[in-house]
Parts: C-alpha cells; sequence; structure tokens
C-alpha cells in the first residue's frame, strides 16, 4: 500500500511530520518537563523505548486483535512498556525518575503513541512501524532537547547543569517556569512553519 | 468463534501476558529500588549529621525520628550524635519534606535539608539554598524561631524570611517549631 521508501517513515518524524511541531501531539510533557535539557532527553528516550515496544509488539499481532478491542488491547500493552520504563528508571536513574514525577506513568496516555499506533503500526508490516517509532521517537528526543536547552539556557544560564553564559547574565526566571515552556513552544512552531513556507 | 467470543479471549490472553511480564520485572528491579530508597536516606542523614556511621529507626506511629550514632550499632563505645527527624511542612505549592537533625539533649538544632519540595524556582524554591539553611544552624529548639523580614538575630532565635518567599520560610519554621516538641516526647516515651 506504500510506495515510500522505507528510510523515509524513520526520517519523517525529525522534521516533516515531527510529533511536537507538525503533529501537535505529546503537548503535555512537552511544556511540563523542559525546564532542563536533561529532562528533554530523560522523557524523549523513555518515550521513545515505549514507542518502539508498543509499535512492534502491535503490528506483530495487528492480524489478531478484533478491531472492535482494540484501543482496549492498544492500552494494555502501552501502559506495559511504560510501567517497565518508569521502573528501570527508578531503579536506574533516581534523581531523573523524581525530576520527572508523575510524567511516566503519563506516557500511557501520551498521544504520540496512540497516535502512530493508530495511524502506522496497526496498518503496517513490523519493519516499517519499527522505522516509523524510531524515527518519530527521535524527533520527539530532539525538539525536547533544544526546547529544554532554550529553558534551561535563558532560564538558569546552564546547559546540562553546566554554567556556559557568564556570570554577568541575569537569568530569566520565567524561561523555567510554565509560561517559559508556552514562548518557547510558540516560538518553535512558529520558526518551523516560516521554514516551511519558505521551501514550499 | 463469534465477534465478542473473540474480543473477550483477546483481550484476556494480552492482559495475562502483560500481568506476568509486569509480575517478573517488578520482582527484578524491587531490589534495586529499595537500595536507591535507603542509599537516599542514609546520604541525606550524612548531611545532617556530620560522621553518622550507623542509624536507629525509633518505633513511632507518629513520626519518623532516627537516632544517630558515630560508630556502627553493634559497637559498645558508640556514642549519640543527635536525632534526625523527618517532618512535614505545608509550602506554597504543596508539601515540604524536610529532615532535620538536633542535638542529643534536644536543646539546638544542627541543621536541615529539604527533601522534596514543590515550591516556586528562584523564589520559594531557594530553601534548599545554604544561605538559608545556615541561619537556622544552632539555633534553639526550647525557643520558638521567629521569622522576620528583613535582619535578624541569631541570639533572638530569628531567621530572616527569603525576600519575596515569606510564605515558604515560614513554612519551613513553623514545621521546625513543631517538630521538636512532638519528637521529644517520642523520644522520651521510647526510653
Amino acid at each position: 500500500m506504500d510506495k515510500k521508501p522505507a528510510i523515509y517513515h524513520f526520517l519523517k518524524g525529525f522534521w516533516d511530520e515531527n510529533p511536537v511541531l507538525v503533529q501537535i501531539l505529546g503537548t503535555c510533557p512537552t511544556l511540563a518537563v523542559t525546564a532542563t535539557a536533561v529532562n528533554g532527553i530523560g522523557m524523549g528516550l523513555a518515550t521513545t523505548f515505549v514507542l518502539v515496544f508498543s509499535c512492534v509488539v502491535i503490528s506483530v499481532l495487528r492480524k489478531l486483535i478484533p478491531n472492535e478491542v482494540r484501543i482496549g488491547v492498544f492500552t494494555v500493552i502501552i501502559a506495559t512498556f511504560v510501567t517497565l520504563a518508569d521502573l528501570f528508571l527508578k531503579a536506574y536513574f533516581p534523581d531523573l525518575s523524581k525530576a520527572l514525577g508523575p510524567f511516566v506513568p503519563l506516557i500511557v496516555v501520551n498521544c504520540i503513541i496512540l497516535g502512530r499506533i493508530e495511524a502506522f503500526a496497526s496498518k503496517n508490516n513490523v519493519w516499517l512501524s519499527f522505522l516509523d517509532a524510531l524515527g518519530n521517537g527521535f524527533g520527539f528526543t530532539l525538539t525536547l532537547i533544544v526546547m529544554g536547552s532554550i529553558r534551561e539556557l535563558l532560564g538558569k544560564g546552564t546547559w546540562f547543569g553546566i554554567p556556559v553564559l557568564l556570570s554577568f547574565y541575569k537569568p530569566m526566571l520565567v524561561m523555567i517556569l510554565p509560561t517559559g515552556a508556552f514562548f518557547t513552544y510558540g516560538t518553535l512552531m512558529g520558526i518551523s512553519n516560516a521554514l516551511k513556507k519558505i521551501k514550499s | 468463534m463469534n465477534i465478542s467470543t473473540k474480543m473477550i479471549v483477546a483481550l484476556t490472553i494480552v492482559s495475562i501476558i502483560a500481568g506476568f511480564a509486569l509480575a517478573f520485572a517488578y520482582e527484578y528491579f524491587k531490589v534495586k529500588i529499595a537500595d536507591n530508597a535507603v542509599k537516599a536516606l542514609n546520604e541525606s542523614i550524612g548531611a545532617v549529621i556530620p560522621g553518622a556511621i550507623s542509624k536507629e529507626l525509633i518505633p513511632s506511629d507518629q513520626m519518623t525520628i532516627y537516632k544517630v550514632y558515630d560508630k556502627e550499632l553493634n559497637d559498645p563505645a558508640k556514642q549519640l550524635l543527635g536525632y534526625a527527624i523527618v517532618t512535614y511542612a505545608s509550602g506554597y505549592q504543596g508539601s515540604i519534606k524536610i529532615l532535620v537533625s538536633v542535638t542529643p539533649d534536644f536543646s539546638k538544632i544542627i541543621t536541615f535539608r529539604v527533601l522534596e519540595h514543590s515550591e516556586t524556582p528562584g523564589l520559594g524554591g531557594n530553601i534548599v539554598n545554604p544561605d538559608f539553611i545556615n541561619q537556622y544552624e544552632g539555633l534553639s529548639c526550647d525557643k520558638q524561631i521567629i521569622v522576620i523580614k528583613g535582619p535578624s538575630k541569631k541570639e533572638n532565635n530569628e531567621i530572616s524570611a527569603i525576600s519575596g518567599a515569606t510564605i515558604s520560610s515560614r513554612a519551613v519554621t513553623k514545621a521546625l517549631n513543631e517538630s521538636f516538641q512532638k519528637a521529644k516526647a517520642i523520644v522520651t516515651a521510647n526510653e
């Protein structure tokens, strides 16, 4: 059914169909956890893990799951991987787990995951679903890192916890507060739309 | 197979597999997660009572209080360094969890650490800063600690509120003031 090369499904998640900037999915964690770049990476990778494994498993089972209960089955599978990711973070990265707080368990209801499963993994073969999930996951992670970096840099004067701006720079606190998340998100989306317009 | 049987079978199988997978994963990670909690507790006790080697939980269902010693628990030469008390304050945006240490005779505060809080970064969030915490060190536990706007005197058992975060400063102080008498009563009753 698809004529596009496999690699396209991997790459589209980074820019053309970036989950955050173009599909506008997963905005809740995007706004909530991007106060620092490290949080952005942690949240991005946890989501990528859940996305890839859920999409692969569901793509394998796609012909066995009755259409009427598909959402129920999808949710159980997603919740399983989210709990695994949550336990793993708690066991090996307790500080990161504490910083991300309830937003790890909330990956269950992240629209990127159910969105990619409904739109792609439940209709395509395992290999393409894997690429699609990986691309979307990395696209999400990259966007969170960019947002986290901008907010951390302007709001705290640090990058990945290392002070990079000179001491005379007075951090704009607003950037690490929720308001700053909306400013950054809006600006990034505006830039991405403007770039797309110029290209076309 | 009709459609409702199919639905039931599919959901049941998926849920059973998921349940087993999670049960195994939980068993596997459980130990490590518990270790992390113990490590975090030991680290924070070490931070509030310098030289702490061992600790003993005082059995009480009202408060978490640890007796902290300078040598291992089974060492007869061990000396009591002080008590570490877990207390909670109602902050500006939710509960603040504090670990405060007092001298063995319950006369003076050694120091405290904020374990968990959700105060505004840059304002109430400054309750974790050494500049704020240092003010409490050596204050008396017998008298109430008083929050002052502006410069304060240690002799009067006063601390200066963080500017722009009076609520957070008061919350921490109130929790500390209330915890000492309560903890002292529990410790005395236990001996």
